[in-house]
């Protein structure tokens, strides 16, 4: 490997760093005398270089801000909005903000390696591109041939732009059907019940900017939703950026978060029975006619049945003694949601995220509905995305299609997982028992499933067994720790990507990510490698890909979005690079059909995708749907399985002595995927308590009397799988009974600053001690369902 | 004369920190790790302070962001023995780095908790990369601002209202021969240009028809300890709730 740290003079430091111009002198060799010669902030120095800004797009977090990068002689200084970009406006989030250190990140992996001694050890050597690339052919070839190309397993997380498409297409030609995305452990469940009820299978987009009144069911709104920065304005606009008044905004959520501060109203509720408030509210606006008849009359389906249902089963004082919510806060919220029109229902994580998950968030939707907040101002609109060149179809070789016909190894789609796409949490029982075949290669893109599935110590104990491990990820995390081979990926802001954000304004958005600066390591654009992979593998797989880089792919896609706007393909190009951003606004609220994509063009209270999906999957494996829908421990029977309607949110430990529930959040400084070794990140990030640096729980005060835990104690949070330890703070806005811990901290592997947090030999991880509950039809899990209990620390090991 | 001040409004205000962050990028300020943190040692600028009230589940919490207050009577230039800490012309309370002597009476005197101590030389890891002309640079320094030069031990540091960014614009507009437009200055300071919610506004108070000094006479104004007799020139706008 090469090697990095040389020593040299002092005043050669010097000289160098003057010579290129900064006036910062490196710290470590800082004489007094200099560091006092260049005086005050702001006297007569200048940088010596000319400023130049160049734009890109953000990847701190999935909603693809716009960003101008500040550069002096090809370094970055600062990172703004790119004030042209419709969903940020010229503003960032601390994240966006924080982009420089994952750029200048000094744990960064440096170019590609090899894992020479035991897997997970941490020993490697450095080895050249060519190399590399030969190496992952040769060997993907030889898997191919004797064992079968459905031993490939490709995990990704964040594919942006045309990654994701690049990677099916070599999955498709190399004739894998094991592409497993780690959707399943995000939020699945949203994109699903909108699927169901609306025909779309994706987030939603929603006209903010015109809506008088907010629910939120466990969407941290101004922590953890995306788009982040967009959001952030809208609420800001609807404080104080509108004449015609106020909006209100109601946090449904558990936890005492940032966004239930920052909103007029805050619901605890207990963890899981979010949809049972939500029938509840639809119950009381059905009962006193608040809701919008001609809406359920010209565009929705289903409604007498689940009207019935509805009426029937969801009482006022039921459902406010299993939710906890008084029933008088009950019918207000109902009579505010139908009266103070146009009004959304939002959910997020927080009521998506248990067993009962997907009804959970179908049956919020359908509050959107009944009083006919879809496709109007004020409600829920139509996400259009930017038209790209469709290219031909992947010609598939016999080996192709052999493997393409063997099933998933995560059961998606089967009786397992009857509408699930993708089931990465399902995956190491597949790798141990080597059922239905044994997986020789899996390849990581930008993945971290020991971290972050529930029981990750499945994945790592699954890995062990797998021949070969490629990881494209340009930071040392968990996982890739475990890989024979890293090709490590150039930072987001040093490549080029095509970056169409999720669904936001409703009208289509096109990013562009460019570099801004040369790549500071020996790293590939993952694009490029796969293309590489593809060239060395020959054949159909090499024509799969027929690019000669990943710029040359993205300018043949662009081609369509510029004939699709009647524009110049150069000239269009020329327009992305200069503004780092293409849009095709504003929204047209003009046809209220095109948000029902449904095959009755209705939106459904039973939903018709369901019973279709149910009816095939049962027959496809010889049994009945009765069958099938007890083996998926759904409680409701007949066409009630196929309507909103509440179960109860199942959960482990509780039967034994675990009687505390163990819920996560995530704050607005957590950077997703692998954030923490970001350390301005890290010194803000638990702004509600003053809490920085490790991993706190937040707990009642009566709970903490209860358990025998004062304010700063270490504890240790045990459950049926295993103890973590945390510092413990008495908080008022956790609910009695729920502890509270932040998504972030207990990483073995990613950076000083990521392994420093907390620094002890414990588990910090509360994925250690989540068990794996699934949503048994959306394959998404419950991170919210396990049961832990609580004791001061009393052995250290 | 100008007379700078801001104007936060924590109705807008989401207390997502993104001014905190900005403020530590673009003024090169150091981080100060886990242990260093935990003493209360971490320097912010512009801070994000939290204060709960009540019990569950009837409880508030307020977020309050706070940058210096640049008051009009500072307290901390009162007792600075060596005339390092001064309010300029235009009202800025500026630092001269060089001339502090760590002594720290300031710190006491503020009662806004506004300025830190550098008890360290900042310091960055040691790692390097290779630019082109085959010369290792060492990382994390790359970024570093060379509009704002990098305290040293031993000094106290506060915000000064990004005054490196408002000379930049006194340059830009002399050279237009011009004046300063209330437009170029409202988001002038790194956390006014991030602020997601465009909670913050910059500009001169001086002048009746600027935008700070428009929203200042909103009836939800109030400053920080008023009762002091510090004066503060960041007024605050008081958040509202619609708790019927």
């Amino acid at each position: 490997m090469r090697k990095l740290s040389i020593k040299f003079s002092r005043r050669e430091f010097l000289k160098g760093a003057l010579t290129v111009g900064s006036l910062i002198i490196p710290a470590g060799c800082r004489p007094t005398f200099l560091t006092q010669a260049l005086g005050s902030a702001g006297t007569d120095k200048r940088p010596s270089g000319p400023v130049i800004w160049k734009r890109s797009t953000c990847l701190q977090c999935p909603a693809g801000c716009g960003i101008e990068v500040k550069t002096i002689q090809g370094n970055a200084i600062k990172i703004e909005g790119n004030p042209e970009h419709p969903l940020n406006k010229g503003r960032l989030c601390p994240k966006g903000q924080a982009g420089l250190q994952v750029l200048y990140d000094p744990d960064r992996i440096k170019g590609p390696m090899r894992q020479t001694g035991k897997r997970g050890e941490g020993s490697w050597e450095s080895i050249s591109w060519e190399e590399a690339i030969e190496n992952v052919a040769t060997r993907l070839s030889k898997i191919r041939r004797e064992e079968g190309p459905q031993s490939l397993v490709i995990m990704g997380g964040r594919y942006r732009g045309l990654m994701r498409e690049l990677f099916h297409r070599f999955a498709q030609s190399y004739g894998t059907p094991n592409e497993i995305d780690s959707s399943s452990i995000r939020s699945d469940n949203s994109k699903m019940a909108h699927y169901l009820t609306q025909g779309i299978n994706d987030y939603l987009a929603y006209d903010w900017e015109n809506t008088n009144y907010i629910i939120s069911f466990g969407a941290s709104l101004m922590e953890a939703f995306r788009p982040t920065v967009m959001v952030q304005r809208m609420i800001s606009h609807l404080r104080r950026g509108r004449y015609d008044g106020r909006a209100k905004i109601v946090t449904v959520d558990p936890r005492f978060s940032v966004t239930a501060s920052k909103s007029d109203k805050w619901i605890p509720i207990r963890p899981g029975t979010d949809g049972a408030l939500a029938l509840c509210m639809a119950h009381v606006i059905i009962k006193e006619n608040l809701y919008d008849k001609v809406f359920i009359e010209e565009h929705t389906l289903g409604f007498a049945e689940w009207k019935k249902m509805v009426l029937d089963e969801y009482t006022v004082d039921t459902v406010a003694e299993e939710t906890g919510i008084p029933a008088a806060e009950i019918v207000r919220l109902a009579h505010e949601f139908a009266k103070r029109r146009p009004s959304i229902a939002v959910a997020g994580c927080g009521a998506g995220m248990h067993s009962n998950g997907l009804y959970n968030l179908m049956a919020i939707h359908c509050l959107n509905a009944l009083v006919g907040n879809i496709g109007l101002r004020g409600g829920v609109i139509t996400q259009e995305n930017p038209i790209l060149t469709a290219w031909p179809d992947v010609n598939l070789d016999d080996v192709a299609r052999r493997g393409l016909s063997m099933p998933r190894l995560d059961g998606a789609g089967t009786s397992k997982f009857p509408l699930a796409k993708s089931v990465s949490s399902a995956l190491p029982e597949a790798l141990l028992d080597e059922y239905p075949y044994k997986t020789s290669a899996v390849f990581l893109y930008y993945t971290n499933p020991l971290f972050s599935t529930p029981n990750p110590q499945r994945f790592r104990e699954a890995f062990q067994r797998i021949p070969t491990i490629v990881s494209f990820s340009p930071f040392m995390d968990d996982t890739t720790a475990m890989a024979d081979l890293v090709l490590p990926d150039h930072t987001y802001l040093e490549r080029w990507q095509l970056d169409v954000p999720p669904p936001s304004v409703g009208y289509p958005v096109l990013g562009l990510r460019q570099p801004v600066v040369e790549p500071l390591y020996d790293t590939m654009d993952s694009a490029d490698v796969l293309i590489k992979i593809g060239k060395a593998m020959g054949g159909s797989i090499d024509e799969s890909l027929p690019w000669k880089n990943h710029q040359q792919a993205i300018r043949s896609a662009l081609d369509g979005t510029a004939s699709s706007v009647q524009a110049n393909a150069d000239e269009f190009w020329e327009q992305l690079l200069e503004k780092g951003v293409w849009s095709d606004g504003p929204y047209q609220f003009n046809d209220i059909n095109k948000a029902f994509k449904t095959p009755s063009g209705h939106f459904e209270f039973v939903s018709s995708l369901m019973k279709e999906r149910i009816s095939a999957v049962a027959s496809s494996e010889g049994m009945s749907v009765d069958k099938l829908i007890s083996h998926l421990e759904i409680e409701g029977r007949g066409d009630n399985v196929y309507m909103p309607h509440y179960e109860r949110p199942k959960s482990v430990g509780g039967e034994k002595e675990f009687h505390l529930h163990l819920n996560s959040y995530k704050t607005m400084t957590h950077a997703e995927g692998r954030g923490s070794n970001q350390p301005w990140l890290q010194e803000s990030f638990g702004v509600q308590l003053s809490e920085f640096w490790g991993p706190w729980i937040e707990i009642n005060p009566e709970t903490a009397t209860e358990y025998g835990i004062s304010e700063g104690d270490s504890v240790q949070l045990e459950s049926p799988l295993g103890m973590i330890v945390a510092k413990a703070r008495i908080f008022a806005g956790a609910m009695p009974g729920v502890i509270n811990i932040p998504y972030e901290y207990g990483h073995t592997q990613g950076g000083r600053w990521i392994m420093g947090c907390g620094a002890n030999t414990h588990d910090m991880n509360p994925n250690t001690i989540t068990n794996v509950i699934y949503d048994r039809l959306s394959g998404a899990i419950s991170r919210s369902a396990t049961q832990v209990t609580i004791r001061k620390l009393t052995k250290l090991t | 004369m100008a007379k700078w001040g801001m104007v936060i409004d924590l109705d807008r205000c989401t207390a997502c920190q993104a001014c905190t962050v900005a403020c530590r990028v673009e003024n090169n300020i150091p981080v100060a790790g886990p242990e260093e943190s935990s003493k209360g040692r971490a320097i912010f600028w512009n801070e994000l302070i939290s204060y709960t009230d009540g019990e569950y589940p009837h409880i508030t919490m307020r977020l309050l962001p706070r940058p210096c207050m640049h008051c009009d009577d500072p307290a901390c230039i009162k007792v600075c023995p060596v005339k390092a800490t001064y309010k300029n012309d235009e009202g800025i309370v500026a630092q001269i780095w060089n001339r502090c002597i760590g002594c720290r009476l300031c710190m006491c005197a503020c009662p806004y908790g506004a300025r830190s101590f550098n008890w360290f030389h900042a310091e960055w890891p040691e790692e390097r990369f290779w630019t082109n002309e085959g010369e290792p640079k060492r990382v994390m320094d790359q970024y570093l601002n060379p509009d704002v030069s990098v305290r040293c031990k031993g000094v106290v540091e506060k915000c000064l209202f990004c005054i490196h960014r408002l000379r930049r614009a006194k340059e830009k507009a002399q050279k237009e021969n011009r004046e300063l437009r209330d437009e170029e200055l409202v988001n002038l300071p790194a956390c006014a240009q991030t602020c997601p919610s465009s909670a913050r506004a910059f500009g001169d108070f001086d002048d009746p028809e600027s935008t700070v000094s428009q929203l200042a006479k909103s009836p939800r104004a109030f400053r920080l300890l008023e009762e002091l007799g510090t004066h503060p020139k960041v007024v605050y706008l008081r958040e509202a709730y619609d708790r019927e």
